[in-house]
């Protein structure tokens, strides 16, 4: 063992490259994103490549904070239920007559992923409760005070600011895309530099381990999903703004797509391993497999079959890859 | 003059919590403590309404709660060797499409039944293949399968849809939901039946035949179990298997009862399975709880379901709140478990 | 006359077994043989590869080269039920029992009876139970819950287990090890009714008194190499000693005379309801105090509760005369007291990280000023460490899942250093660690004393124990029971003081 790891190349037959597994991912996503050009016309329109990358930066910023929770060894399945809430909220106090400004109500909705990150975080540090079961009730109450909120219906809201989160573009660059970036840059450098990304890679690693190193667990533990909340409603903004609309039944299933996309990245699920570029690779490769499925002609329904195929087999390869190499 | 009412050097009054916590974490079974639950929850739902303690009502109350039951039968058993199966709602979902499907090709209700235990038995083996075969953590498999069942589920209906053949003519498939006992004065639901029979059948299972004490051996530490010779992949896969069959039993049912199949049964259901599971007394962390619990904490979230419903008609809180209980109960029943867990590490601590 | 007899068949026979592990030989060509109603007791220190031979025995490891014959067959192990089948089991310390079910079910695991319709057959369970139980001489309920039951009935419910396979080998590893005196007496009634039985024994152990007590022979190992065999009422003591340290003592023990300073670290009043009481001690500069006892005895939980790892109901602790509060391990940091724990892949180690990664640690928010990481600072520290602990690894990167046992604890060692701990706790120290490695570790510890250190060691090792410590606290359920001197303790007067 050690840092590169062998794998098979798919391409070249069976011959054996000692290559990481980032590069084979990269690799991979040109090769797709070449082929689908190829057999879609409308791949490659600028229409097609920006709407992609936004659903990517939509999709992407939740995969990036998601990241920094599973290789803590956690797991946040909630981020649908925030994304969810936050519209509705959003939409909701912007039609309210006399309601908040416009700047308020995003600052409300940052704080509502704050505080729904916060519970999480509370509950399983404090509580010392599973994450993934926790997050799931968690999800169900806030896609639930969704409902409760706009009384099952959808909220149209017609508004320049959050339209610009959602649509905007700063010099020709749709302004998601600009944010995406921004995220996995400071998560990048938070990851690989920081004292506060390295705690999380130790914890992960051998919380027991972390804790008689005297590495606070609960605080860094709540803070990342505490920022996994905030990201979520970020999403929930640029969702909100993409799609002039409010409903409690935004992003569901989305909470497949982003674990999928950081267990493709080389995230593993013990947690202690894993890194941003490969969840951006993850995420890119996700994005174009889902996008160039449309353009070929495959439906809504095919896609969500896809998903469920890919995610086993994404973490089957990965399983089958550790137990080879002992 | 001595103060006859506080208490004697060496007694203590038992405060509410302590009692609280007695009934709730350290007994040794969760029954007692669901029981008093079930009854708080009756008398402050009958306070909200009269109309709750009529017999329609109750009828009412048991007719929803079969679907869940009989999930929650496979979910027991999935729970106990220690795993967990999220995909059941979508297994749901998939077979009444199914259900809609093969009865516009005309085929007989038997025969239906058959295909569609099949289905059950396929995911669950697909999924009991990926989790003991290929070792894949069982929330992440499961979470696929729950994806691709309703994927499936949807695709398939998209059939369905173009040549609206959701509904059900088949009398003799939709009797499998809609007898009553007796006849004319139609008391108790046959579905009623179907959960009293599958429940004592698979208590007895598991409490005397080998497979069901195996079961319970993996759960409680599947190195020594597995030391001792049980095969610890087959009855962590026949777990699986049991909850893919109960989830496309309790498809067929629903699809019975309301002679429809569409690709959105069941959706959300996992949850308020796993929280019937939990509640009921069956550990996370696998080996401990039985049925019984089980069948009272299902009772329980139908009993809230129902008087959710009267709550909005008389008080007026909007039924859309039904989502936000289930989790809170969900993450409650789950903080129970866990002080339960807890609380039996601090007796067992042991000098090192 | 029967009792010859039965000895002379001869159950077992291990020849020149080898067993290598990445990096480290830990079987080089033992042999080992077991006849039919003898207790053979295996003996050697922390790594002298007891644990792996056994493992080869249940069929847990497979052996690289060697032969193991059972009643003159030679068998071929590919896992532990095959050894089951031959007849063999294995009590380890860590017993496996299924603690959600009853006694009975323990017993039969796997084999339940059924009754005609195929469905258990509860009471002809309990009445079989019942009877396996009697053999042994215990009354105990077979409808128990198993979690309820002491350690040492749990014991018995293994020992039952195996009784009703029909084991003709029973492999006991430190059975003694959390028992009391009646417990103990009471598991070698057992273990002598085995013997009439036909049952042979293999006894793990490194109490000396026990194996003079129970064994017929013993045999020696040490750095996973075959020593000798002893008839146990033909040897002595000393010669066993010998046998498993190899050396001179003064040798493998490399003790310096460091001059003992001032009060360094005082525990006053410890104490953890039902578990530890009242434990008063300190350390002085330059001192290393050794913590003795049984398994069972507290030394675990009395460290633990010091460090803040578990909790305690009541406890003063004062570094340098000043009272301090430590109530987390991160406080203790702060206090520069550092924690080797017992078992380092469990918790002290990040396995999947790198060296510099572990060796760093404790210290990240010392690594650099504001939120992020001085790499070059770090990377330097680090191999300041390796150097100065003489780690052997290929790089800095190197996953710590790659080093060899002694140098994985070293790794644990420089992670204190790089925190800059003046007190130590060192719990096992050289468990599971080649000799060469040992030899680093307490080289260091001598130095850090030199150095004005402190340290608190927990070691089960007599010889280490009387050899590295200024002065011995002996700990018996949960109290201090005897304090030595280094110049007047022995073997006898800490074992006393440990099973009073």
């Amino acid at each position: 063992m050690g840092k590169a790891s062998e794998v098979l190349s798919r391409q070249k037959g069976e011959k054996r490259f000692l290559l990481s597994s980032n590069t084979i991912l990269f690799i991979f996503l040109i090769v797709m994103v070449a082929a689908f050009a190829v057999l879609s016309r409308d791949f490659y329109s600028i229409y097609n490549i920006t709407s992609m990358l936004t659903n990517i930066a939509f999709s992407g910023i939740v995969a990036g904070t998601l990241t920094l929770v599973m290789i803590m060894g956690g797991l946040d399945i909630s981020i649908g239920g925030n994304i969810a809430l936050t519209s509705c909220l959003v939409a909701y106090l912007y039609n309210l007559e006399k309601g908040p400004h416009i700047g308020l109500i995003i600052l409300i909705a940052l704080a509502l992923g704050a505080t729904i990150g916060s519970f999480n975080g509370f509950v399983i540090t404090r509580l010392d409760l599973n994450p993934i079961i926790t997050t799931l009730g968690t999800m169900a109450i806030t896609r639930g005070m969704g409902y409760v909120l706009t009384k099952s219906r959808s909220i149209l809201i017609l508004e320049n600011v959050v339209g610009f989160i959602g649509r905007g573009t700063i010099a020709k660059m749709p302004f998601p895309l600009i944010l995406f970036i921004v995220v996995y840059a400071a998560l990048t450098i938070v990851m690989t530099k920081a004292k506060f990304g390295r705690k999380i890679y130790c914890i992960g690693a051998n919380q027991e381990a972390a804790k008689l190193s005297g590495i606070n667990i609960r605080k860094v533990k709540f803070i990342t999903y505490l920022i996994s909340g905030i990201a979520a409603s970020i999403s929930g903004l640029i969702l909100t703004g993409q799609s002039a609309v409010g409903m409690p039944q935004h992003a569901t299933g989305s909470e497949l797509d982003v674990i999928t996309a950081v267990l493709l990245g080389g995230t593993s699920l013990a947690g202690g391993k894993g890194n941003i570029l490969g969840t951006l690779a993850g995420v890119l490769i996700l994005g174009v497999l889902y996008n160039g499925f449309t353009m070929i002609g495959f439906r809504y329904v095919h896609i969500r079959v896809f998903q469920g195929v890919i995610l086993i087999l994404v973490v089957s390869l990965y399983e089958v890859r550790e137990k080879r190499s002992y | 003059m001595a103060d006859t009412t506080a208490p004697m050097e060496g007694e203590r009054r038992v405060t509410f919590k302590e009692k609280l916590a007695e009934i709730f974490i350290y007994g040794k079974s969760m029954v007692p403590a669901l029981l008093v639950l079930l009854f708080i929850l009756v008398v402050l739902f009958g306070a909200v309404t009269p109309y709750f303690f009529t017999y329609t009502n109750f009828k009412a109350i048991i007719s929803n709660i079969p679907i869940i039951a009989i999930m929650a039968v496979g979910m027991t058993f999935v729970i106990l060797v220690g795993g967990l199966d999220i995909s059941v709602g979508s297994v749901l979902g998939f077979t009444a499409v199914n259900v809609a499907l093969f009865h516009h090709m005309g085929f007989p209700a038997w025969s239906i039944i058959l295909v569609c235990l099949g289905i059950g038995a396929l995911f669950g083996s697909f999924n009991g293949v990926i989790i003991t075969k290929v070792g894949v953590n069982p929330v992440i498999t499961t979470l696929g399968t729950m994806a691709l069942a309703r994927g499936m589920a949807s695709w398939f209906a998209l059939d369905i849809e173009s040549l609206k053949l959701g509904r059900i003519f088949d009398q003799n498939f939709l009797l499998i939901a809609r007898r009553y006992f007796p006849k004319e004065a139609q008391l108790i639901p046959i579905t009623f039946i179907y959960v009293i029979v599958l429940y004592v059948v698979m208590s007895l299972v598991l409490k005397y035949t080998r497979y069901g004490r195996s079961v319970y051996a993996v759960g409680s530490n599947e190195y020594a179990a597995r030391l001792a010779g049980i095969d610890t992949s087959r009855i962590k896969f026949s777990a699986y298997v049991m909850s893919g069959i109960m989830a496309s039993l309790a498809g067929m049912i629903l699809v019975a009862q309301l002679s429809l199949g569409r690709d959105d049964a069941g959706l959300g259901s996992e949850l308020e399975v796993i929280t019937a599971v939990v509640l009921g007394g069956v550990s996370l962390a696998g080996g401990k709880g039985n049925l019984l619990g089980v069948i009272i904490s299902v009772l329980i979230l139908g009993v809230i379901r129902n008087g959710m419903v009267h709550l909005q008609e008389t008080i007026g809180i909007s039924y859309y709140w039904r989502e936000v209980v289930k989790g809170a109960i969900l993450i409650l029943a789950i903080s129970i478990d866990a002080a339960r867990l807890m609380a039996i590490k601090k007796r067992q601590v042991v000098r090192q | 006359m029967h009792m010859e007899f039965v000895m002379a068949d001869r159950l077992l026979e291990m020849k020149n077994i080898s067993k290598h592990f990445p990096g480290v030989l830990a079987l080089d060509e033992v042999s080992f043989d077991l006849k039919a109603g003898e207790v053979h007791g295996l003996l050697g220190e922390n790594g002298a590869g007891k644990s792996t031979l056994i493992k080869v025995l249940a069929g847990d490891y497979s052996k690289d080269k060697g032969q193991i014959v059972i009643s003159d067959e030679e068998v071929e192990f590919h896992s532990p039920s095959d050894s089951q089948t031959m007849g063999i089991s294995v009590i380890y310390q860590e017993l496996n029992t299924l603690d959600e079910l009853s006694v009975a079910e323990n017993i039969f695991v796997g084999n339940l009876p059924k009754k005609k319709l195929g469905t258990v057959d509860w009471k002809t369970l309990n009445r079989n139970a019942k009877t396996v139980l009697q053999r042994m001489l215990v009354d105990i309920n077979p409808k128990k819950i198993v979690g309820d039951l002491t350690v040492h009935e749990k014991q018995i419910i293994e020992i039952g287990k195996a009784i009703y396979k029909d084991a003709k080998i029973l492999v006991m590893d430190e059975p003694t090890a959390a028992l009391g005196e009646k417990d103990t007496v009471s598991l070698f009634n057992i273990i002598r009714s085995l013997k009439l039985q036909g049952v042979g024994v293999i006894y793990i152990s490194h109490r000396l008194n026990e194996i003079f007590e129970i064994t017929d022979r013993v045999t020696v190992l040490r750095d996973g190499k075959y020593i000798g065999t002893e008839h146990t009422k033909e040897t002595e003591r000393e010669r066993l000693i010998t046998m498993m340290v190899g050396r001179e003592l003064k040798d493998m023990y490399p003790k310096r005379e460091v001059p003992i300073g001032k009060s360094l670290f005082e525990v006053q009043g410890l104490t953890v309801s039902g578990i530890v009481e009242d434990i008063t001690f300190s350390v002085h500069e330059g001192e290393i105090v050794g913590l003795f006892g049984l398994l069972g005895s507290g030394r675990q939980n009395i460290v633990r509760a010091i460090y803040g790892i578990d909790e305690k109901e009541s406890g003063t602790i004062q570094i340098s005369g000043k009272p301090v509060l430590v109530n987390n391990p991160a406080r203790a940091l702060k206090q520069r007291m550092g924690f080797m724990p017992i078992d380092r892949k469990l918790e002290g180690l990040a396995l999947t990280l790198s060296v510099s990664n572990n060796i760093t640690m404790a210290n990240i928010d010392n690594l650099g000023d504001g939120y992020f990481i001085d790499k070059k600072f770090e990377r330097k520290n680090a191999q300041k460490w390796v150097k100065d602990v003489n780690i052997k690894t290929s790089s800095l990167d190197a996953e710590v899942n790659s080093l060899s046992g002694g140098n994985q604890q070293k790794i644990v060692l420089a992670k204190l250093l790089e925190t800059g701990s003046r007190i130590f706790i060192m719990n096992e120290p050289t468990r599971g660690i080649d000799v060469g490695a040992k030899v680093d570790i307490y080289q260091m510890m001598e130095s850090l004393c030199e150095k004005g250190a402190g340290i608190i060691m927990i070691s089960s090792e007599l010889p280490e124990m009387l050899a590295m410590a200024d002065r011995i606290i002996v700990i018996c359920q949960g109290r201090i029971t005897g304090e030595f001197n280094r110049n007047e303790a022995t073997q006898e007067k800490l074992l006393h003081a440990a099973t009073i």
